[in-house]
């Protein structure tokens, strides 16, 4: 693995944000467009007095948050390869000596930091909009981001193994891959709602225990580490399996002569 | 002279249609040589296969000495290539792209190279601008500037003039002998201007569904094609001949369509 082409390849992908008004909107606009509509959902279901389990509301603003950074780490995994097969690059950077490997962390590393960007700016909105602070879930916050991290990059080089495979044809499964799990994620409601033979699916999700256990850390003040343990070993599971499906998705490419073909 | 690329008994079969079909040739350090042929004979699969983008069926490439399915990236490092039907991303500028591509090769002192590459392409003055805002011919120019950041000692160029208007196209071909006679490197060309190839190579691969019908001097093929009575390379006339045979000719070195 050579440092120096990974950061050739964050210098790209940097490079195309700064000029990119689409990729500012993926950024900022879309997950202030979130917060907003559920912070005011919010704001109004606490004026008409609904608390339903004495949980309070501040949670339906921490779901959005989390939510909006594990779709964000899809997305712009799976996106950042699309820009460069719509540009016609992708040879360009294949024929160069750049290791698929390479490649990989360096997509994966700038979706981390513009996944960041947009925790940061959501944050401080929400802190100033409604006065939810999501550094009230203190050192919980860190493991949770973790495995969000991880279990959306995993999702994005799945959608982004099937761009190589079946091409910009299957391009819609960039930015919407992560809402095909939202309802078993337990965003927004508890797992003990699904019916009881979608419940196991639910616990198979990575996501899943971060939102179940984010609503136990305002409910009780308890983090729970072996649920989180499981949570991450099935997050890095998941993105240890992607890169295998991408490496192997990418080889079968160069067999059948499709990656030339990518547009 | 040292040999730069050595092909032998390559193959590619896509299903039930072979693309190439068990060819060999070689280039020469500082020759050009030209890969001609119809659409569909195999030409870019070749190169593509010659680049690693495509998993040869059977055969075996080597480039400088290292054989392309173990060393990989020892070739990539040594080669660069530019083609009229790839472009680099529209929304940075000349200068970011070239940065990029300077990084991934890790060429030295890469702020200089990029200024001397410029400056002779005459682009200097578009250094700024989104690569997306430029004329095609400009286009061409960075895409060149590009492939010689590394100072490829094999170059591959895949119809590199193809949207370059006359004036322009005839002062690439002139860039691309200087370079040649400059640097020493190996050219391995694709167009469809048969002047142009006559004008640039020093020697022809003519290709036809899939396997090398003919191969020589530009002098040579045309009369291993038309027959040896002509004495005036004529390219285009052979190419002509080829594509109108069609399934009809064979493609054995030498032999020669009915006229």
């Amino acid at each position: 693995m050579s440092w120096r082409r990974v950061y050739a390849i964050i210098l790209r992908y940097s490079y195309g944000i700064r000029h990119d008004a689409a990729r500012l909107f993926d950024l900022f606009f879309w997950p202030i467009v979130d917060l907003l509509v559920w912070g005011f959902l919010t704001v109004y279901l606490n004026d008409i007095g609904f608390n339903p389990g004495g949980l309070g509301l501040s949670w339906l603003i921490g779901g959005i948050i989390f939510w909006t950074l594990l779709y964000r780490s899809s997305q712009d995994v799976a996106v950042q390869l699309l820009e460069d097969i719509w540009a016609r690059n992708f040879l360009n950077l294949f024929a160069s000596p750049l290791r698929l490997s390479e490649f990989i962390t360096g997509m994966v590393l700038v979706a981390g930091v513009k996944v960041l960007i947009t925790l940061v700016t959501l944050a401080v909105l929400a802190l100033w909009l409604y006065h939810y602070q999501l550094l009230a879930l203190g050192l919980a916050l860190v493991p949770y981001l973790a495995v969000l991290l991880v279990f959306g990059w995993g999702m994005g080089l799945v959608v982004s193994a099937l761009i190589i495979r079946f091409g910009s044809r299957v391009q819609v499964f960039a930015w919407g891959a992560a809402f095909l799990i939202q309802p078993i994620s337990a965003v927004f409601y508890p797992v003990a709602v699904l019916p009881p033979l979608v419940q196991p699916l639910a616990w198979l999700n990575p996501a899943t225990y971060v939102f179940e256990g984010m609503r136990q850390v305002v409910l009780h003040g308890v983090f729970r580490w072996d649920q989180w343990l499981l949570a991450q070993a099935l997050a890095l599971g998941v993105l240890a399996l992607s890169i295998w499906l991408f490496a192997w998705l990418f080889n079968d490419a160069r067999v059948r002569g499709m990656l030339t073909r990518l547009d | 002279m040292s040999t730069a690329i050595r092909v032998e008994h390559l193959s590619k079969r896509f299903g039930a249609h072979d693309a190439v079909c068990d060819i060999s040739f070689h280039v020469e350090q500082g020759e050009i040589v030209g890969l001609l042929g119809p659409n569909g004979a195999g030409k870019t699969t070749t190169i593509q296969m010659l680049l690693g983008l495509i998993e040869p069926t059977a055969g075996r490439i080597e480039v400088l000495g290292y054989d392309l399915a173990r060393q990989r990236t020892a070739v990539l490092q040594q080669v660069n290539f530019s083609s009229a039907y790839v472009s680099l991303p529209p929304r940075l500028t000349v200068w970011e792209n070239l940065d990029v591509f300077a990084r991934l090769y890790g060429v030295p002192r890469h702020r200089e190279r990029i200024a001397e590459l410029l400056a002779e392409f005459e682009i200097a003055h578009l250094r700024d601008r989104p690569v997306g805002t430029l004329s095609s011919g400009q286009m061409a120019r960075v895409s060149l500037c590009k492939a010689l950041l590394n100072r490829p000692r094999v170059l591959f160029l895949d119809e590199p003039t193809a949207s370059l208007d006359p004036d322009a196209a005839l002062r690439a071909r002139e860039r691309f002998k200087a370079i040649r006679a400059r640097d020493g490197l190996a050219i391995l060309y694709t167009s469809h201007n048969m002047a142009e190839i006559e004008a640039v190579c020093d020697r022809v691969i003519f290709i036809h569904r899939g396997r090398i019908l003919a191969e020589g001097s530009p002098l040579e093929v045309t009369r291993q094609i038309l027959g040896a009575a002509v004495d005036e390379p004529d390219l285009e006339e052979v190419f002509i001949q080829v594509a109108r045979a069609g399934e009809a000719i064979p493609t054995t070195a030498g032999a020669r369509p009915e006229r």
